[in-house]
């Protein structure tokens, strides 16, 4: 039996006068992938920074593995993040000054690992995603397709059980987009972690295993399952 | 034209003005009072402070004066570079709405001209008001011997003479003149065309060439020492080539710091720090140069108080003096301390969606905040331990051999200095936690 995992309560959010989500509820299972898709400015993104505990929103409730996100502090939010979550954004936003290895490395120095330890498994897990050729080159000397495989080794490299992935091949052409998007679902299929993205891509939402569209902040009624 | 770049200026915020203008005022208020000194005659019809009415250390003064307008100098270097990405920008929309590139160059150079003249304007006023509150008082009599009259009171500006307006003229658009050139300066390698910005590639490494002037003035030390009774040229040519020497080292120094902690650290934050000094030494370096500079004097003045504990020399000229020189490092370094919190901020400006995207994945603000402290903390700490040690090691080899106690004042110089400096990188870390707190938000990760 399938269990929820993260789920939005009636979530509102604004921005100044702009109001992004209205409302939204959406429950995400343990393993499950899901797709979030809608058009520009439609509160996909909102919602899954949202679900990830980085934004707080102004009304309703995120809940995660039974924990109402809401009610930690700022510091056991940033905490939660770092050892239960993964984030790949869409360009990367991997640190510029950082090699590859050293970025994928970062989340497990954060977690007081030992430096040749953090380095070694930084390494293997760029050998997972095929980006070993980029361990030692800084993310500006990297293709968009290079940075987005070591921000997915990144995000996964902790052992995250919910990776939140935005538009992880939004600025990246057809072949990249496709490499990336299978390195993405290989290696969370693989690890048993749960998928929540944001694409614009039909292609990209055809891989998951479930499809939410959203529109004008709220979740329309007739999900997609596949 | 100007109004076009008042406009921009507008955009820019008025704290980088207000920043950028008070850096020209100190400057051109710290060189209206050189020039007041030079126009002083030998013997002065009024009370001063020893340090000015005497011929003999007059010309020292001045150039200490002289020497205070480095960090706002650099101050004012931080400033112009602070909001670049925005500024450029804003250039780069210009040219899309038709600007020729001669023209968005001349607007660059009006968006820092304007603060930089409204600044040396007001340092017109500053000068005036040390005038009435530190001027010398004239004297109704003539006083029996050779030269100068001397008064315990701090009278160090000048009111019998000022200087002339064609020197006031040269002053403001000299001053004004330095800040367009820092500004144009600041935006060097950077191709601004219709369809954005693009930086060239980073250059080479920084080199040690600091280093020669720094084994120069140590071999000049001896020839200073020589000719010191006979004319204050050759120590205030010693100090210049000293700091000079200093202040072109400390992007090197940077990368050279970064390298080291980099593939040594198992902290995040240093590790952080460590990158982004090897990416780009040179602001961080140029950002902890007057840092280096003032260890190095303060170093030479510990040395001094040694030398006149050692001698029992108690003379209040001394130590009036010394109290002076103290004060004036205190307030050099809190221009400092302004130059390194400018970096700060223009680091996290310039990172602000690499800073987001840290936050979100679960870094610690204490995290970042702590990269903040030892990026500065790995140039400038390096740097004021040498200058230091270097100030009041050659200086204090002067003294011959001192007293166990004039040793133990050495040490608490170094000791004193090098804990002030820390304290100014954790201020000038602690003043920009607004900046960082909304670099770490997560609206910066969102696309523009």
């Amino acid at each position: 039996m399938s269990s929820v995992v993260v789920e939005a309560r009636a979530v509102r959010k604004a921005f100044g006068r702009t109001e992004a989500l209205r409302g939204t509820s959406l429950a995400v299972d343990e393993g499950e992938v899901v797709a979030i898709t809608g058009p520009s400015g439609s509160g996909k993104s909102t919602l899954l920074l949202c679900l990830a505990g980085v934004l707080r929103p102004e009304a309703g409730e995120i809940w995660y593995a039974g924990r109402k996100l809401d009610d930690l502090s700022e510091s056991d939010r940033t905490r939660l993040r770092r050892r239960e979550f993964g984030l790949v954004l869409q360009f990367g936003q991997l640190v510029p000054e950082l090699s590859g290895a050293q970025n994928v490395a970062l989340p497990l120095l954060l977690e007081k690992h030992d430096r040749g330890a953090a380095n070694t498994l930084a390494h293997s897990w760029l050998e997972r995603l095929d980006a070993l050729e980029v361990a030692d080159a800084l993310p500006g000397e990297m293709s968009g397709g290079e940075a987005q495989r070591v921000a997915i080794a990144r995000a996964l490299v902790t052992g995250p059980r919910v990776i939140f992935a935005d538009e992880p091949t939004g600025a990246l052409d057809t072949v990249s987009g496709e490499r990336v998007l299978g390195a993405l679902m290989t290696t969370a299929r693989e690890s048993g972690a749960t998928v929540v993205l944001v694409t614009h891509d039909n292609r990209v939402a055809a891989s998951a295993d479930r499809e939410v569209v959203i529109r004008d902040g709220a979740v329309c009624p007739a999900p997609v399952i596949r | 034209m100007i109004r076009l770049a008042v406009t921009l200026n507008r955009a820019g915020g008025w704290p980088r003005m207000a920043l950028l203008g008070s850096c020209t005022a100190l400057v051109c208020t710290l060189l209206l009072l050189v020039v007041s000194l030079a126009r002083l005659p030998e013997s002065p019809d009024e009370l001063l402070f020893n340090l000015v009415a005497d011929h003999g250390t007059r010309g020292g003064t001045a150039f200490a004066m002289g020497l205070l307008t480095l960090p706002p100098l650099l101050l004012l270097y931080q400033a112009v570079r602070l909001g670049t990405a925005a500024r450029d920008r804003r250039l780069a929309a210009l040219r899309l709405a038709g600007a020729t590139p001669g023209e968005v160059r001349r607007l660059g150079a009006f968006e820092v001209g304007i603060p930089a003249l409204a600044g040396s304007l007001g340092g017109i006023a500053l000068y005036w008001l040390l005038r009435q509150v530190l001027g010398g008082t004239p004297v109704e009599q003539s006083f029996e011997g050779n030269g100068f009259v001397a008064t315990p009171e701090l009278k160090l500006v000048p009111t019998s003479v000022a200087p002339l307006w064609w020197d006031v003229l040269v002053v403001v658009i000299g001053t004004t003149l330095v800040g367009v050139v820092v500004g144009a300066r600041a935006s060097r390698g950077v191709i601004v065309t219709p369809l954005g910005v693009s930086r060239r590639q980073a250059s080479a490494p920084p080199r040690p060439w600091g280093l020669l002037l720094l084994l120069g003035a140590v071999a000049l030390l001896p020839v200073a020492i020589t000719f010191a009774a006979d004319s204050p040229l050759a120590p205030i040519g010693l100090i210049a080539v000293a700091v000079l020497g200093v202040i072109s080292l400390a992007p090197w120094a940077a990368y050279r710091a970064g390298r080291f902690a980099e593939t040594r650290t198992a902290s995040p934050a240093v590790l952080l720090a460590a990158r982004r000094l090897v990416a780009e030494p040179r602001p961080a370096g140029r950002a902890a140069a007057a840092v280096g500079a003032i260890a190095l004097i303060a170093g030479g003045g510990t040395a001094l108080v040694a030398i006149l504990v050692a001698t029992e020399n108690t003379d209040s000229f001394y130590v009036v003096s010394l109290a002076l020189a103290a004060s004036a490092l205190l307030l050099a370094l809190l221009v400092a301390t302004g130059s390194l919190a400018v970096h700060s901020v223009e680091s996290l400006l310039d990172r602000k969606r690499s800073v987001a995207s840290l936050a979100a994945m679960g870094m610690p603000l204490d995290v970042l905040e702590s990269a903040q402290r030892w990026e500065a903390r790995l140039v400038a700490m390096p740097m004021a331990t040498a200058g230091v040690l270097l100030g009041s090691i050659t200086l204090g080899a002067l003294g011959g051999d001192l007293a166990p106690v004039s040793l133990s004042i050495l040490a608490a110089g170094v000791v004193a200095t090098l804990g002030l400096v820390w304290l100014a990188i954790s201020v000038a870390v602690r003043v920009t936690r607004p900046w960082a707190v909304r670099a770490a938000s997560a609206g910066n990760l969102r696309t523009e």
